[in-house]
């Protein structure tokens, strides 16, 4: 199936979004995001990048309908999310968003399939069954379809939480880090089925990252730093190098410190973040949590 | 999220943890089964008073002077069918207290002067020997019936007919004994003696015109319907001999009201046994509250999961309360079949020193599955609440 062309009316659509959250008694606030505007068309494949602290979690969780934005306005598929109910924004959820985790997040007791059958628990799907094992047929696990996540390697768990995204047609597949707990070759497999998914499948995603490789195979980059955009540039050749905002051979660096120090410490992301916060902290363009 | 959906996720989830599940459940099946049986003991003993006072005769009636004595020529009266055309037999009896012995076996006992009629009032049976008759009352003849207790204390297991006992130092001759009888009214300690016997030889209290005072008068209406009728009557008749203008001189007590009233107090009985083990069944509640609020913190990260992939606030509440409910209901069916097994293991059986009569009626075991499901509700639904009220967001980043 080819790429579909992009509708006139985005999928997503951020206008002037500022997040604000209050700690202690209200008396410190964190503005996570500051007038961030935003469109993001049908069949788009998006990274969003940026260090830990730049916002990047906080846009995704709006974006994925788990937050609601304090200022600004929000539409997702023309529908306007900033002032919905929690159970309007589960419903939103449920039809809409497809979510890719950093730790997979799949029950452990369920098998593969039933974890794929999941989100259709939640809404009156029909053919939840024959629908799943489609998912997972195309990424690749129509033989892993009962085993538990525990007897999965951890890039068939992935596939297996993609399956999970995937199932019920989502107009955006959001994944946060979904390479971030993965080997080199693991990283390529599920790189290469999201690009499918993308290319022949024509589903948008928007994959959330801090790695310079995992955003290479994005259309287009969009970072993030103190809670605003400051950048945001097509990715036609495909490069690393091009649109890194850290340079080239800084962001190569990067990319091996951080693999690096997840392979010490698999659990990852806040690990591999801090790692990062920290060796960057000279470069004067990131704030530490 | 549809029902079926919700059971076999609770399921899942439960099995999960199966150990945990199993003392949570633990609770409320000693809960189930202690209200089970306590309230099988209460039925049980209703049912053994109401028993034991039936035996009686439910169309036994009392009278007992209030004022003016009773007389024998009341009890004529009384036994008038033309008056008391309900009435089938009357008997008074005079009670006192006499030393029985023979040789050197001495007891104490109630020594009650009767009529012929007693027997068939208060439903004796004869073990051996004749009852007192009509002679002996008219001859006021030094006659006795035993007890069966007495003729065992005084005799051991020899027949005791014809031997002579001395009662209060009169000489008295045994006649009969009456057959072992449990229950209210038993006879089993008591002697028999004619009633003219009992008043001129053996108490010192006279009236004056010569009557014989007595002091209960038993009546035995005709039949269970007509004891109204028979109240009535005895009213009647007593207020005109006693030319009474106001208040009776005597009280008429009913088997029934007797019965009735035992009835209400081991009713209060059995509900208070039940609130009892009420108490067991709420702290296994609380014990399946605790289970599920450490359930609730444990699984945040599935409860993120959950609501991430869409599951709304009731979706989650529905899932957690039917937890509850699974385990209470669970626990319910396993407590009545352990609670009904133990009221039937120990009916009728003597422990601690008392007999157990149990009963196991329909609505018992329904009250308790009610009840342990009500409880899962009760104590589920905060946990619930709780785990519907997570923050996606902070539920997703738990560890």
């Amino acid at each position: 199936m080819p790429a579909t062309s992009a509708n006139d009316a985005p999928v997503i659509q951020i206008r002037d979004v500022t997040k604000i959250y209050e700690m202690g008694d209200g008396t410190i606030q964190v503005r996570a995001l500051d007038g961030v505007s935003l469109d993001i068309s049908d069949g788009e494949y998006v990274a969003i990048m940026g260090a830990s602290g730049s916002g990047k979690s906080t846009l995704m969780n709006i974006i994925g309908c788990l937050d609601v934005p304090t200022q600004g306005t929000y539409q997702i598929d023309g529908q306007a999310v900033e002032s919905m109910s929690n159970d309007r924004l589960a419903d939103i959820r449920s039809r809409k968003v497809g979510f890719v985790f950093q730790t997979h997040n799949l029950l452990p007791r369920l098998t593969a399939l039933a974890n794929v059958e999941l989100p259709m628990m939640y809404g009156h799907w029909p053919n939840r069954r024959q629908r799943a094992e489609n998912a997972l047929e195309l990424v690749n696990l129509a033989d892993r379809m009962d085993h538990r996540p525990t007897e999965l390697s951890g890039g068939q768990q992935q596939r297996v939480g993609i399956a999970r995204a995937l199932v019920k047609e989502p107009s955006v597949l959001l994944a946060d880090e979904p390479t971030g707990n993965l080997d080199t070759s693991n990283t390529a497999e599920i790189l290469n089925i999201i690009s499918d998914l993308n290319h022949q499948n024509g589903i948008t995603v928007i994959v959330v990252t801090h790695e310079q490789d995992v955003a290479a195979r994005a259309d287009r980059v969009i970072t993030l730093s103190d809670g605003h955009i400051i950048a945001d540039e097509p990715n036609g050749a495909r490069s690393a190098d091009e649109s890194s905002p850290f340079g080239g051979e800084r962001g190569r660096e990067r990319a091996k410190r951080d693999r690096r120090g997840m392979r010490v410490e698999p659990r990852g992301k806040v690990d591999a973040g801090d790692i990062q916060g920290s060796a960057t902290v000279a470069v004067g363009d990131h704030r530490s949590d | 999220m549809s029902p079926l959906d919700i059971i076999r996720t609770s399921l899942y989830s439960l099995s999960s943890n199966r150990l945990r599940a199993a003392l949570a459940l633990l609770g409320i099946v000693l809960g189930v089964c202690s209200v089970i049986t306590l309230m099988s003991i209460g039925r049980g003993s209703t049912d053994r008073i109401t028993e034991l006072i039936q035996g009686l005769g439910s169309n036994l009636l009392t009278v007992v002077p209030t004022g003016a004595p009773l007389t024998l020529a009341d009890v004529d009266a009384l036994g008038d069918p033309l008056y008391t055309p309900s009435i089938k037999a009357v008997a008074p009896q005079i009670g006192t207290f006499g030393t029985i012995h023979i040789n050197n076996n001495t007891t104490q006992a109630p020594v009650n002067g009767v009529t012929p009629e007693f027997l068939q009032v208060r439903n004796l049976e004869m073990a051996t020997g004749t009852f007192i008759g009509a002679p002996h009352v008219e001859s006021r003849a030094e006659v006795v019936v035993l007890g069966s207790q007495i003729s065992e204390d005084l005799f051991g297991n020899q027949d005791p007919t014809n031997a002579e006992v001395r009662i209060n130092g009169r000489r008295f001759r045994v006649v009969g004994v009456l057959a072992s009888q449990t229950g209210f009214g038993s006879m089993d300690d008591q002697a028999l003696i004619p009633i003219t016997t009992a008043y001129y030889r053996l108490s010192g209290q006279r009236i004056p015109g010569g009557n014989i005072s007595v002091e209960q008068i038993s009546v035995q209406a005709s039949d269970v319907d007509s004891v109204d009728q028979a109240i009535e009557e005895i009213e009647t008749v007593l207020r005109l001999s006693h030319r009474l203008t106001d208040a009776d001189d005597f009280t008429v007590f009913n088997q029934q009201e007797i019965l009735d009233t035992f009835e209400e107090t081991n009713q209060t009985l059995v509900v208070f046994l039940g609130a009892v083990a009420g108490i067991s069944l709420l702290v296994g509640g609380i014990g399946i509250m605790n289970i599920m609020l450490v359930s609730v913190t444990e699984r945040t990260r599935e409860i993120g999961i959950r609501q991430a992939m869409g599951a709304k606030r009731r979706d989650i509440v529905a899932q957690f309360v039917t937890e509850a409910v699974f385990l209470t209901f669970g626990g319910g069916i396993i407590g009545v079949v352990a609670g009904i097994t133990l009221a039937t293991v120990i009916d009728g059986r003597f422990l601690i020193g008392a007999e157990w009569n149990t009963r196991v009626t329909n609505d018992i075991p329904l009250i308790a599955l009610i009840v342990s499901v009500a409880v899962g509700l009760f104590f589920g639904i905060y946990p619930a609440v709780r785990a519907a009220r997570l923050n996606p967001i902070e539920a997703l980043r738990y560890e």
